[in-house]
Formats: structure tokens, sequence, C-alpha cells
């Protein structure tokens, strides 16, 4: 029988119980309907970390920090020997907290590992406030951004870390506050930055926006972002005049790695750096953590949606061994007729696939079908804090993927039943009425 | 095939169902031969083995013992394929049940030996209603296979038989179902076949239509009786 043939005949016996066919691919499309939409969950969400993690920074990034080593009298721990050749020359001390912090030595050391390219101080700046085009005066925090982090941006362009310029990135909620008409009439226009130096006299700086932010869930900067040269510009000025191991105190420095590293080559450097005393963390160290929870919750939906096919697949299995079971006549007389065994298999694994194709082309449409009105009703609702957030997401390998692997359970499932089909005698089927 | 050479040979065949003292032999070393156009009539009560006799023929079944030839070749340890083949492009089966596929159409049904043989669409629609014609049921072509008639499911089975223009048909019990006249024509219907040359192997207890056929073979307890001239 030519394949065409097969699967026109297996495509009309599926029609033949009618009340069987469709409560078989019922079980199916509860599955299916249930594993799309907790990977349309995982898929939504993992798209917007990633669009997050651009304004993290770039996935060759790494952050380093001094090791953090708090003495602390409630723990009644002995007090640590002195070693002058590891010790941090700079712990910021306040109530409770200790923070040590990067000196030029850290950086010199940091720029030695052959693994580790542009070494960069943070800067932390304090600055008093910002001023727009209105005159009025705003608190402000301002923060370097990484190199290469992809900013989120409603309006105008990365902030440049080459430029001599100041340039800052607004979030969108100060735009008009400071007195721009809208984001894109913030974008070139200026701003005034005052910030107090060592010796109390507050000086006042412009900056250029470069652009303008879209609110995020997760960020290494906060408040107002500067390029490299803003940040420099206002670090200097607060440490102005005051004596170099003071001033050169830097909370932590950022380096460029291989991005294709390998990962065990990336927990060697780690390691190394560790030895030494410092507190490297990628990109994904730091908001991994996000993601692991989510993909922790997808996982567990995702056993739902598992459990559900494999109770269809019985029913698959149930539903051919019936049908066989019934046409142990019409497989007789078809074998008696020159049908092979192979081609009888044949059939009926295709009626088990053409079960997981219609469970799951069904199953997969109405998740997305779902997923739409869920989307419209969650962006104006509980997610409404969460601007660019799709909370299920359907590439087109997730769907693609998942009707291909329903097929293939159902597939597997029909293995049995047709294997039973393809080795029916053909006398004990015609002898007997 | 030269006309000397028989079209089905059976040498010492015996078959024996299940093993130990459930043993069953139900044929005892049968050897027949029937030519290119004969009508056979293979006669005896229920249980003779004369069924099984024609399975093994047809190559449904293999012998316990013995060897089937047809057309001179040793069928006996034959590959599944070429035996699918044999009963796919040459022989023709008529059942007493009919064995149809009730929810199909008449054309549906008679055309299934091409469907299986991968003859294309058109081609099976042509010699279905050929065949359909031949047994004068071409107005029920589109009609449902469970809407027809006892005679007329038998005509259609003759139909399906004679599609693939075999050497040899087959027929189990083929009037056994059906009423004394209607039974008369499908007889008819048989042998103006066999006139056209299709050797008929007809399994029956039914005396007259065993009369009608060139020789008739009796069997008890799993062996032939010796041959009476018809």
């Amino acid at each position: 029988m030519k394949l065409f043939d097969i699967f026109l005949t297996a495509a009309g016996n599926l029609g033949r119980n009618k009340t069987r066919t469709a409560l078989t691919i019922l079980a199916i499309f509860i599955g299916t309907f249930t594993l799309t939409l907790t990977n349309g969950v995982g898929a939504g969400i993992s798209d917007y970390i990633d669009r997050q993690l651009g304004n993290v920074g770039p996935k060759d990034l790494l952050i380093i920090q001094a090791q953090q080593e708090s003495q602390s009298f409630s723990s009644g721990e002995a007090p640590k020997r002195y070693n002058p050749s590891k010790q941090k020359a700079s712990t910021v001390a306040g109530p409770g907290v200790a923070f040590n912090m990067l000196t030029p030595n850290d950086l010199a050391i940091l720029e030695e590992d052959p693994d580790l390219a542009e070494v960069q101080p943070y800067f932390s700046v304090a600055p008093d406030y910002i001023e727009g085009p209105n005159n009025h005066k705003y608190q402000l925090q301002a923060s370097l951004y990484p190199r290469g982090a992809k900013l989120d941006l409603l309006s105008g362009s990365q902030p440049d870390h080459s430029a001599k310029d100041y340039q800052v990135v607004l979030p969108v909620s100060f735009v008009n506050s400071l007195g721009f008409a809208d984001n894109d009439a913030a974008v070139g226009g200026r701003v005034m930055i005052g910030i107090t130096k060592p010796t109390g006299e507050v000086v006042e700086v412009y900056a250029e926006v470069a652009g303008v932010q879209q609110k995020t869930l997760i960020s290494l900067a906060t408040g107002v972002g500067l390029n490299t040269a803003a940040a420099q510009g206002l670090f200097n000025l607060q440490t102005e005049g005051l004596p170099e191991n003071l001033a050169k105190r830097y909370a932590a420095a950022s380096a460029h790695i291989d991005p294709n590293i390998s990962s065990d080559d990336l927990t060697a450097l780690k390691q190394r750096l560790t030895n030494k005393g410092y507190l490297p963390q990628t990109v994904s160290d730091r908001i991994g953590i996000v993601r692991q929870v989510v993909d922790g919750i997808v996982v567990v939906f995702n056993m739902f949606g598992l459990i559900a096919l494999l109770a269809a697949a019985f029913g698959i299995i149930n539903t051919l061994l019936m049908a066989v079971q019934e046409r142990t006549k019409e497989i007789g007389l078809m074998k008696s007729m020159g049908m092979s065994g192979s081609r009888i298999f044949l059939l009926f694994s295709t009626e088990a696939a053409l079960l997981g194709f219609w469970g799951s082309v069904l199953g997969t449409g109405a998740a997305i079908g779902s997923a739409m009105i869920i989307n419209r009703i969650a962006s104006n609702g509980f997610l409404k804090d969460f601007p660019g957030l799709d909370l299920l997401a359907f590439p087109i390998t997730l769907i693609a993927g998942i009707i291909a692997a329903i097929i293939a359970v159902a597939f597997l499932a029909g293995v049995s039943p047709a294997v039973r089909a393809a080795r029916k005698n053909p006398i004990d089927a015609l002898r007997y009425e | 095939m030269s006309n000397n050479t028989p079209i089905l040979e059976a040498r010492g065949l015996t078959k024996i169902y299940g093993t130990g003292e459930f043993a069953f032999p139900a044929l005892r070393g049968v050897s027949l031969s029937i030519a290119s156009g004969e009508s056979i009539a293979i006669v005896g009560k229920s249980g003779s083995g004369k069924s099984t006799l024609m399975h093994i023929l047809a190559s449904l079944d293999k012998p316990t013992n013995g060897a089937v030839l047809v057309g001179g070749r040793d069928i006996t340890r034959a590959k599944p394929r070429l035996l699918d083949n044999l009963r796919n492009k040459h022989f023709g089966f008529v059942f007493q049940q009919f064995f149809m596929n009730a929810d199909n159409t008449v054309l549906e049904n008679v055309i299934l030996p091409l469907k299986i043989a991968g003859v294309g669409a058109r081609e099976r629609r042509t010699r279905g209603l050929e065949a359909l014609r031949a047994v004068e049921l071409l107005d029920k072509a589109n009609a449902r296979a469970n809407h027809l008639s006892g005679g007329q499911k038998q005509r259609l089975v003759i139909a399906r038989a004679l599609i693939n223009n075999p050497l040899v048909i087959f027929a189990d019990e083929p009037t056994g179902n059906l009423d004394s006249a209607t039974g008369r024509l499908i007889e008819d219907l048989l042998f103006s076949l066999n006139q056209q040359g299709i050797t008929l192997v007809i399994v029956t207890h039914d005396e007259d239509l065993s009369r009608r056929c060139h020789r008739r073979l009796d069997m008890r307890d799993g062996q032939l009786l010796p041959e009476v001239a018809q």
C-alpha cells in the first residue's frame, strides 16, 4: 500500500469510532494545553529576564569586589592576625557592617590576570541633586553603567563610554519632573548635576541626556545612569584634594572576559580571584537566581503537563488496542490480500501519530488563544509594574517542539498495539466467526 | 508455466495443531494436484480438515510437513514478501462471512486488493467499476457495504476477488449464508469466471455445488478419500 493511501486510510479509521477518538484526543489536548501554557510562562519570563540582563550588563562582564570579612563582636569570633600583604587598605565600617573597598593596588593585581581585560574601577558617586530645564532641583542617585550594558531604552541611545562629554541616561519617571516635554525632547537636552566637594563647596556640572530608560525590574545601577566620563568626573570632584589613599577607593571593579570562555575556565578564574581575596561575579551569578526560581516553577508545572500526557499515552494505547481487537477480521482480510506486516504496523502507528497530531495542534492552539487573553488581563492587572513583560510567550520553536514531541509520544504509545496488529495471523482472523 | 504443470500441487501435507498430549492432527498426509482452469470442490464434514487444506494451499497457513507448489514452485519456505505478493496478485478470496468494511462504500471495498498493491487511485476506480459491472453491482458502487443484501454482499466479495485478474479463486462456503435461489446465482457467477479460465477451489458441504465442479475431493479425518469420477 502506498504511504499516502496508508495515511488516508489511517485518517479515515479515526472517524470510525468518533466518540473514542474524540475522548483520546481530548486527553492529549489537556496534556498539551498544560504543557504549552507552562512552557509559555517559562519562555515569557525568560525572555523578559534576557532583556533585563541587557540592563545589567553583557555576559562577558565580570564584577569584582573585595571579599567582605567583617569582624563581628556578637559572634564572639577571635580577632584575625594582621597580614600587611593581604589586608585591604581601606575598610569602611558602619554600624553593624564593614565594607572592604578596592585600591589602585588591587586594580594592578587584577590587570595582571591574563583572563581579565579592560579592568575598570567602579566610580561610586554621591551627587546631591539634578536640575533640568524647569530649574527644579531633585534628589539624585546616580551610578556608572557597566560598559557593554544594553539598557532597555525608550528613546535615545546607549551612554557613550569613550566620550569625553558627560552623559546621563534618565529613568523615564524623571523626564516630566525635570521639565522635558517628552522622552524624545529629553534626548540631547542638558541637565545640571550638583555635587559637594570634600571642602563642603557645592559645584555644578552639566551633562547631556543620551537616552531615556524603560522602567526595569533588575539593574546593577541605581537611579540616573552615567557614562564613564561623567562618573569619573563626579568622582574626581567628590574626592578632590583628598590624600591619594583615601581618594582612590572603589566599591568594585569591572573587567571583561572572553565571551566564549568554557565553564571550567570560568570556574578556575573565579577560584583564582577568590583565593586572592576578591569576590568575582558574572552577570548571571548576580541575577541567575531569579531565573533559577522561574525555571524551578516551570519544571514543577511541566510535571503536571507530563503526568497528563502520560495518562493520554495510556489512552492512546487503550484506544488502539481496542481498535486492533475490533478490527481483527479486517487485519486478517488485509493480510490475506497480501498486505505485509510492516504496512499494517505503519497503518496503526499512523493512526496513533494522527491522534497525537490532532491533540497537540488543538492543545497548543487553545493554549495560544488563552495566552492572548491572559496576557492582556495580566499586563493591565497584576503585572502593571512590569512594563514589557508578556507573561506568556510562544516562540515558534517551542510550539513546533511540543507538537513534534507529542506526536513522537503518541507514535511510541502506538507501537505495542501496532506490533500486535502486525503479528495477527490471517487464519486466526478468518477462521473464526 | 506450461500447460502440463499443475497450478497447485500438494505433497504429503500434514498439519498438527498444538503440542504434546493436546496435539491434534488436522491434516494427515494430503497430496493432490490441480490443473489450471479446473474447478475443485473440497467436501467434508466440519472438522475434516478441508478449511485447513484450503488455507495451506492459499499460503495463508504453513503445513507442519510436506510442500505446496504454485505453478511448479515450492512456496513452503518462501519469504513472507513473496507470499504476500502471490496472494495479492494471483489469488482471490471469497469467504462465507464476506469480510468487508461495513462503513466503507461498495467500491472502496472492492478496490482494497489494488490499494494494497499500490495501484493509483484513478486506475483503482476504473478497474473497481469494471469488476462491479461484471457482478452486476455497478449501481451500488457508492452505497455503503452494510446496506447490501446477502447476495449483493457476496457479489461484492466476488468482485473484490476477481479485481486483480487472479489465477485462482479460493472460496470458503461461498453460498453458506445465502438462501438457495441467491446461492444459485452466486454459483453461476463463480462458474462463469471458471469458464473464463480462473481456477476455482471451493470448500463446501453443499452437494449441489460440489456436483457442478470438475472434480470433487472428499475429506475425512484429515485425509483425502479416493477420488470418484464425476
